[in-house]
């Protein structure tokens, strides 16, 4: 997956090649790219980024709500995560 | 002298700064005693406060052999935490590189950003005034958050090596950050900002924990003595 699929500040692609008026159902349409689920596997491969681009790896669900959770004060907007994706996440990984 | 505040009162309060009992009631997070150095304009302060925050961070382990730490130094650093607004991520992340520093036998401690520097412990220094130290003369290299090269560069056959960062690194070609260090030597990340992605698989010798309290710190030792071959959850 390029960068520039999900983040626009990478985005370096021709705006020809964005492919912002295909539609489901359009001749070559491809279904927007969904991640893997989370669980299992337990130590994923490679399939995310970190926000700023280099290889990044899952966490362990608990290990990712307890990081979120000793760093975290909630409704708090940071670097890279506005508050509500964060308190979102923090919810998910919660349940 | 600050005005207002009388020696008698400025007595006590220093009092309860340096009482251990009082500071572990507290649960006041050892960065805040940095808000508190930063904020006070007496010197008066100087020491009451530098003996609460070695209190607070009775969890920061005594580590023998020598140790790498890495201190990011990124733009994503910068960025304010908390509501008011008084700490930065850098500053969390160089009270405890600097304090794990104090309690090495032979630590050799970085800033890396775009590039990355040797920031000289002074022996003996106390961790608020080294941190304060550290941001006036300005160890800040850019936005970048070059972790990859920052380790392969000053990775000198170190007993381990621990980075405090957000995890957030700039691509950098290898598999991970950590690749340039052998798979036996510990690799500890101290994440600060707990985003969802980390910048080195979990594996042997490759941990991860944080936060702002100190509490996560004496998995070191654990992890090291072999007690301790993952979380304890």
């Amino acid at each position: 997956m390029a960068m520039g699929d999900t983040m626009g500040k990478f985005n370096f692609k021709s705006r020809e090649n964005r492919h912002e008026l295909e539609f489901e159902g359009a001749p070559g349409y491809v279904p927007e790219y969904r991640p893997p689920r989370y669980w299992p596997p337990l130590y994923g491969p490679e399939e995310v980024r970190t926000f700023e681009g280099a290889p990044g790896f899952v966490r362990e669900p608990k290990l990712e709500l307890f990081l979120l959770a000793v760093s975290n004060m909630v409704g708090e907007d940071t670097f890279y995560e506005a508050a509500s994706d964060r308190d979102a996440r923090g919810q998910r990984r919660g349940r | 002298m600050t005005p207002g505040v009388s020696d008698e009162v400025a007595e006590s309060v220093a009092d309860k700064l340096s009482d251990p009992v009082e500071v572990a009631r507290s649960r006041v997070l050892p960065i805040r005693y940095l808000s508190a150095f930063n904020a006070a304009r007496s010197p008066r302060w100087a020491v009451a406060l530098e003996m609460a925050l070695q209190l607070a961070l009775s969890n920061v382990p005594r580590l023998d052999g020598r140790t790498l730490i890495l201190i990011d130094t990124s733009g994503s650093m910068s960025a304010k935490f908390g509501k008011d607004g008084s700490l930065r991520y850098w500053e969390a992340a160089t009270v405890f590189g600097l304090a794990l520093a104090a309690r090495s036998a032979d630590a050799d401690v970085v800033s890396f950003s775009s590039f990355s520097r040797v920031f000289a412990v002074e022996p003996g220094e106390w961790v608020l005034p080294a941190v304060r130290r550290f941001g006036r003369a300005g160890y800040f290299y850019g936005q970048g958050t070059e972790t990859e090269r920052a380790v392969r560069e000053h990775y000198k056959r170190h007993d381990r090596v621990v980075i405090l960062t957000d995890e957030q690194a700039h691509w950098h070609g290898s598999r991970h950050v950590a690749s340039s260090i052998p798979a036996t030597i510990p690799v500890y990340t101290w994440n600060l900002a707990g985003y969802a992605g980390g910048h080195v698989p979990a594996a042997r010798n490759r941990h991860t924990f944080g936060g702002l309290s100190d509490a996560a710190f004496a998995m070191i030792p654990m992890i090291e003595a072999g007690e301790a071959q993952a979380w304890p959850f």
